[in-house]
């Protein structure tokens, strides 16, 4: 547990200022941004008749669903899962890459603990800083949800929309230690999650503008919407499936590759 | 059973040689010296031995366990030091040390301070504000603080003034009196001279001599020089001499084989002087490498 308490104890500063990030981004869409906008619907849908169809759909206005709560928080949840993946990401890298950063592999592969046993203490570390997070964001998301006076009866399906967040970081997870076992060299930890953050927000982008089927399977922004979980109360199979697939090839191939790959001196 | 023992152990990194059929048997309880230059196969040897990388064949084993299939057990009781020394960033030394110490089911807290009063070292210091020397001496302390009972030193005195190579040599040397194995890796011949009792010599990837330093030293090699009386010499050949160097009326060469053949054709020449001494250990390796 020593390296367990290592790497949970050096994410400790990341993990508030993320968090505080993430928790900010919901409380300014929903708990501030929401209450006005649905007050000034009216006004609101005659300016966006002004838009071009595309530039609304790519930024993820739904004209039909924008002025309920679930709708807006599905054009929100793209900013927030935005903040989500380069968090998750940030966490991989730093707790993955840390000793391929530093250039100390040699210090922590000539300790006497196998490699699978120090994957899985490194997972295990990674998977309590997200669930944790997602638990503190789901509460203040439930918090915002009633104090916007929405209805008792919907919050079930409301804080199931909520834990899309944490699906969708667990994918973001994988693929950050899918990036911290495969890139030779790490420079820069926020960099690269950016990078991936800003990917994912371009083909969300790309998916709701074409509206191909096939886009949203590269889309993990997709995988959890909530917008599907608010009218039906249940996330899609096959996003599911393509989310629980995207998790296993990276983890997987990690896994392997975390056990087999030569350390060569630096 | 051997602290170390390697039987045609071989590691290539696809078409560049790695080592190539090493043999080793490193005795328990002795230092055992490793020499050659760089690119030799010295680290490769190593780091196959510590399971960082893996063996392509042969055997590889540390008191008799096989060092890829009881990693764990054999790590318990090994304690390395690399050449370079890389820590986490934003530590303390002791913050490593202890964390270090937390792999081990054993209390540190009084081996790590006295290492480090040894070497003289500030635990409470951040790592990355340390000086090449002082994060040398972290790594030192790291690697001793267990008290393993096989130490694998990997190039371990660069970065280390003198007077603190000393202090080093001294750590070492009660750690073997403590009835430690040392694995000794160096290109610096004399610091191997020091404190080993016996050599290999790697030379491009394979072993070509292991030796007591003793006998490599004595027995087999004079170092011969001489200077004739009148004229120069153009030529000189001898079976047995090697690294022949001319220079004016006076010639040099190591010599190995028997001292009344020497004799007998450094009479054939009249000759101003002649020397005969031991060689350094620096000058027999030169001489393999030249072979």
């Amino acid at each position: 547990m020593n390296i367990f308490t290592y790497e949970v104890k050096s994410q400790a500063r990341s993990f508030l200022v993320w968090n505080v990030a993430l928790l900010l981004t919901v409380i300014i869409f929903m708990g501030g941004v929401y209450p006005i906008y649905a007050e000034s619907a009216q006004d609101i849908l005659e300016m966006m008749k002004g838009f071009p169809e595309g530039f609304l759909e790519a930024f993820g206005f739904n004209i039909a669903c924008l002025f309920s709560y679930g709708g807006f928080y599905s054009f929100s949840y793209v900013y927030i899962a935005l903040v989500a993946s380069i968090m998750a990401v940030i966490v991989a890298l730093s707790i993955f890459a840390r000793e391929k950063k530093m250039k100390c592999l040699d210090f922590i592969f000539t300790k006497p603990i196998s490699r699978p046993a120090l994957f899985g203490i490194k997972t295990l570390a990674s998977l309590s800083i997200v669930i944790l997070s997602n638990i503190i964001y789901s509460i203040i998301n439930l918090v915002v949800y009633y104090l916007n006076g929405q209805d008792s009866e919907m919050a079930g399906r409301f804080v199931l929309a909520s834990s899309g967040l944490l699906f969708t970081q667990l994918v973001f997870l994988a693929i950050g230690v899918f990036l911290s076992t495969f890139m030779k060299k790490i420079r820069s930890v926020s960099g690269i999650a950016t990078s991936v953050g800003f990917i994912a927000f371009i083909l969300t982008a790309l998916a709701n503008l074409l509206e191909e089927e096939a886009m949203y399977f590269i889309t993990p922004f997709k995988y959890f919407d909530p917008l599907t979980v608010m009218e039906e109360g249940h996330y899609e199979v096959k996003y599911i499936i393509a989310a629980i697939f995207v998790i296993s090839l990276c983890m997987g191939s990690s896994y392997v590759r975390f056990i087999k790959s030569d350390v060569h001196a630096v | 059973m051997y602290a170390i023992e390697t039987k045609g152990l071989t590691k290539s990194y696809g078409k560049s040689r790695g080592i190539i059929d090493v043999n080793l048997c490193v005795n328990e309880g002795e230092i055992f010296g490793f020499i050659g230059p760089n690119g030799a196969g010295k680290s490769t040897t190593i780091r196959t031995l510590l399971s960082l990388i893996h063996k392509d064949s042969g055997v590889a084993r540390i008191f008799g366990l096989d060092c890829e299939k009881d990693r764990e057990k054999i790590l318990t009781e090994v304690g390395y030091l690399p050449s370079e020394v890389f820590y986490y960033d934003n530590m303390r030394a002791i913050d490593l040390l202890n964390y270090s110490a937390s792999f081990y089911k054993k209390d540190c807290t009084k081996r790590i301070r006295e290492l480090s009063d040894a070497l003289e070292l500030d635990v409470h210091k951040k790592i990355e504000d340390m000086s090449l020397g002082n994060k040398k001496k972290v790594g030192i302390v790291q690697g001793l603080l267990h008290s393993p009972r096989l130490i694998i030193l990997d190039e371990p005195t660069s970065g280390l003034d003198p007077l603190m190579q000393q202090t080093f040599f001294e750590l070492i040397q009660k750690e073997n009196q403590r009835g430690a194995t040392v694995l000794f890796s160096s290109h610096i011949l004399s610091e191997v001279q020091k404190i080993c009792d016996r050599v290999a010599i790697i030379k491009e990837g394979r072993i070509i001599q292991t030796e007591k330093i003793s006998e490599l030293q004595q027995n087999s090699y004079k170092k011969v020089s001489f200077t004739l009386k009148e004229n120069t010499l153009e030529d000189f050949q001898m079976q047995g001499a090697a690294r022949i160097e001319f220079q004016g009326n006076s010639v040099s060469f190591i010599y190995r084989g028997d001292c009344n053949l020497l004799l007998r054709q450094l009479s054939n020449y009249t000759l101003l002087n002649v020397d005969i001494s031991e060689p350094s250990l620096e000058e027999i390796f030169m001489h393999y490498y030249a072979e």
